[in-house]
C-alpha cells in the first residue's frame, strides 16, 4: 500500500485531478465529508489529506511514502527527502515587496515580516545584510502598512493582495511550484510504484 | 534457579547480536572518554554536517566538548599503520542537535572501523559486515552503494564556480532533476556533460543495469576506473549470497574532503531513515596526517527503536497481595515457588495501576494461595504506594 499526503485546499485538489486522470483515482474525495483517509485497494493507494505545511513532515517519518508539496515549504523546512519532480502547478514567486513609497535605506537594520523565517535569513545572510526578522503566520502584508515592518518576504501569485494594499514588489527571488517528493526508505523499497506515479505525472503534466 | 529472558526492546536485541557479530570476525571493543577537545569539532564541522556541540569548560580552562561523533575521535586517536591494521568497533552515546525541536539528544551510537592497509579484501569484509548487521536488524533491508570518485570526477570536470557544483551536489542527492535542469542552464552546462548530470538522480537500483548505464555516460577515465572498482567489490559481495539486497544509487555522494572512493547506507523497510552509514574515509586520515587507508560504519539505533518490539501481551503474569498480619517466609516461599514455574511475579500490598498483570492472586496464610482469579479487574482500591517494577 502507498500511502500519498494530498495538501488540503485548491492545490490538493488539482494534483488529485492529475491523478485520477492518470488512473489513480480513489472514490469519495470528492464528497465533501470529513474523512481524512481514503483508499483504492484496487490500485494500492491511500490518500491522506493533511495540511498543506505538514505533507513534507508526514513523508519525512514515513507516514507517507510520498506527497506533493509547494516549493516554499522545502525551502523553509529543507526535509530530507527525494524531490522527484515539479509539476509545474501553484506556480507562484517568493518575493520581497514593500509599501509603495519605500526607499530602501542601507545603513539601518532592515525589519522583515515573514512567514518564512529561513528563507528570509538565507536571502538576506548571502548579500550580508543586517536583518531584524517579526515572524508572522499570516496577513503578511500588514506588516509594512502598520510600520511593524520595512519589508516582507512572501509569496505572492496574482499580485492582487499586495496592490490592493499599496505594496509593490522589490525583488523576485524564487519560483515556487508544486514539487512530488517520496521518503528515501520508500523510494528504495517501493520504488516501482513511486516512478510509475512519476512518470504519468511528467506525461499528464506535459500533455496540459 | 536461571532467570527467564528479559524482555528486550529492538535496539538492546541488536546491540547483543552485533557485539557477537563483531567480535566473531576478530573485532575489538573501543572505549573511549566521554569528553574531547572542542577544537576537534570545529575544525572538522564538514564531517559532521553540523557545529552544534554541547561544549563547556573544564575546571582547568581548556574547552571541552561532549562527543557528537565518535569517527573523529578514533581517527585522532588511532596508532594503526599500513603494517598494522585495527579493527574496532565502538557502543557510545553521541550529543547531537535534534534539528526539529531545536534542542540536543544523546543518540546511542554503535559502529565498526578497519583502519590500516585496506585493500579489495577489507572492503568486502566491512561491506559484509554491514550487511550482516541490516540482516540482524530486519530481514527486509537493503544496502546501498556508491563509488564517490564516479560524481566528484565529473563535477571537478566542469568548468563552474566551487559555488555551484557545491549545489549541484545538493540536488544530485536529492534527485532533484528540475533543479539540476534549471541550473545547467544557468551554469552553461551543455552537450554530454549536461546529459550526464541529469541522468545522474536516475543512475540507481539493481548494479548490473546501473552499472552499464553509468559505464556509456562516463566521460573520463577516472571515472571508468572507480565503475571497475565498485564492479569488483559487487562481484565477489554477490558470489557471498548478498542477491537483491544491494543496489547502487550514484546520487549518494558524502562530504567530499574526507570521504573517497567506496560509500553506503543502510535501510530497512520498516524505517523512515537509513539505519546504517558509512564509507572510506582515506581523505579524513590524511587531514590528520596520518597515512593510512580507513573503511567503516556507523549504526543508528534511536532508529532501530522504532521498530515495533515484540513486548508480551502481560507485563506479569501474577500478582500477589499480601497483608500486614501475613508471614513473610510464606508468602517469600510462594512466589519463588511461582517463579520456579518460569513466571513473572510481583509482589506487594496494594496492587499498582497500569502493570498489565495476567492474574492477581490474594496470599492467605493458612492454606497458602487461594486459586488465582482469571480475570485481571480487580482494580486497587487505593491509589498505588508500591514499588513500581518495570522489568
Amino acid at each position: 500500500m502507498l500511502n500519498i499526503a494530498l495538501p488540503k485546499g485548491r492545490l490538493g485538489d488539482q494534483v488529485y485531478q492529475m491523478l485520477e486522470n492518470a488512473g489513480y483515482g480513489c472514490e469519495g474525495y470528492r464528497e465533501k465529508n470529513r474523512k481524512l483517509i481514503l483508499e483504492n485497494p484496487e490500485k494500492g493507494i491511500r490518500y491522506l489529506l493533511v495540511k498543506p505545511s505538514d505533507v513534507a513532515i508526514y513523508v519525512e517519518h514515513k507516514a507517507a511514502d510520498v506527497g506533493i508539496v509547494g516549493k516554499d515549504i522545502l525551502l523553509e523546512n529543507q526535509p530530507d527527502v527525494y524531490e522527484l519532480l515539479d509539476l509545474q502547478i501553484g506556480k507562484c514567486k517568493m518575493v520581497v515587496a514593500a509599501k509603495n513609497d519605500y526607499v530602501e535605506q542601507p545603513d539601518r537594520t532592515l525589519r522583515v515580516a515573514t512567514k518564512y523565517v529561513n528563507i528570509a535569513k538565507g536571502f538576506y545572510g548571502e548579500q550580508s545584510r543586517d536583518i531584524d526578522i517579526i515572524k508572522l503566520n499570516g496577513s503578511i502584508e500588514l506588516g509594512p502598512v502598520l510600520g511593524l515592518s520595512d519589508v516582507i518576504v512572501d509569496i505572492v501569485e496574482t499580485g492582487n493582495t499586495i496592490r490592493d494594499n499599496n505594496l509593490k514588489v522589490l525583488e523576485e527571488f524564487k519560483d515556487i511550484s508544486a514539487r512530488f517528493i517520496a521518503n528515501k526508505s520508500s523510494f528504495k523499497f517501493q520504488n516501482r510504484i513511486i516512478t510509475e506515479l512519476v512518470d504519468q505525472l511528467k506525461a499528464g503534466g506535459e500533455k496540459r | 534457579m536461571k532467570a527467564p529472558r528479559a524482555n528486550l526492546q529492538p535496539d538492546e536485541r541488536a546491540t547483543l547480536e552485533l557485539r557477537g557479530l563483531y567480535e566473531q570476525w576478530g573485532y575489538r571493543k573501543y572505549k573511549m572518554g566521554r569528553f574531547e577537545e572542542y577544537s576537534l569539532y570545529l575544525e572538522n564541522k564538514d564531517f559532521l554536517g553540523s557545529d552544534k556541540v554541547i561544549s563547556f569548560t573544564d575546571l582547568d580552562g581548556r574547552l571541552l566538548a561532549l562527543k557528537p561523533d565518535v569517527t573523529l575521535s578514533i581517527i585522532k586517536n588511532t596508532r594503526a599503520t599500513r603494517e598494522q591494521s585495527e579493527k574496532l568497533y565502538y557502543l557510545e552515546n553521541v550529543y547531537r542537535e535534534n534539528k526539529e525541536n531545536h534542542t540536543y539528544k544523546e543518540i546511542h551510537q554503535m559502529g565498526l572501523e578497519f583502519i590500516g592497509d585496506v585493500d579489495r579484501y577489507g572492503v568486502v569484509e566491512v561491506l559484509t559486515l554491514a550487511m550482516k548487521s541490516l540482516k540482524a536488524i530486519s530481514p527486509e533491508y537493503l544496502l546501498e552503494v556508491s563509488h564517490m570518485d564516479y560524481v566528484v570526477h565529473f563535477l571537478n570536470g566542469l568548468s563552474v564556480p566551487e559555488h555551484i557544483k557545491l549545489k549541484l551536489l545538493r540536488l544530485i542527492r536529492n534527485k532533484s532533476v528540475s533543479g539540476l535542469e534549471k541550473t545547467a542552464d544557468k551554469a552553461n552546462i551543455q552537450g554530454l556533460e549536461r546529459e550526464l548530470l541529469l541522468a545522474v538522480p536516475q543512475l540507481y537500483g539493481e548494479p548490473k543495469k546501473v552499472l552499464a548505464k553509468a559505464r556509456q555516460l562516463a566521460l573520463s577515465q577516472e571515472m571508468l576506473q572507480s565503475l571497475e572498482e565498485l564492479e569488483e567489490v559487487l562481484r565477489i559481495l554477490k558470489a557471498s549470497g548478498s542477491n537483491g539486497h544491494i543496489q547502487v544509487d550514484f546520487s549518494m555522494v558524502n562530504d567530499i574532503d574526507y570521504y573517497n572512493s567506496l560509500v553506503f547506507q543502510g535501510y530497512v523497510k520498516e524505517l523512515a531513515k537509513p539505519v546504517l552509514a558509512g564509507g572510506q574515509y582515506d581523505l579524513a586520515m590524511k587531514r590528520f596526517g596520518k597515512d593510512v587507508e580507513a573503511i567503516g560504519f556507523a549504526i543508528y539505533l534511536n532508529e532501530i527503536n522504532r521498530l515495533s518490539s515484540d513486548q508480551k501481551e502481560w507485563m506479569l503474569d501474577r500478582m500477589l497481595i499480601y497483608q500486614e498480619t501475613d508471614d513473610i517466609n510464606q508468602v517469600m516461599k510462594q512466589v519463588q515457588d511461582w517463579q520456579k514455574e518460569g513466571l513473572r511475579v510481583w509482589v506487594g500490598k496494594t496492587p499498582p495501576k497500569g502493570l498489565p498483570t495476567r492474574e492477581t492472586v490474594r496470599f492467605h496464610s493458612t492454606n497458602g494461595a487461594q486459586k488465582p482469579s482469571e480475570n485481571p479487574s480487580e482494580k486497587p482500591a487505593k491509589s498505588r504506594n508500591g514499588k513500581k517494577k518495570m522489568k
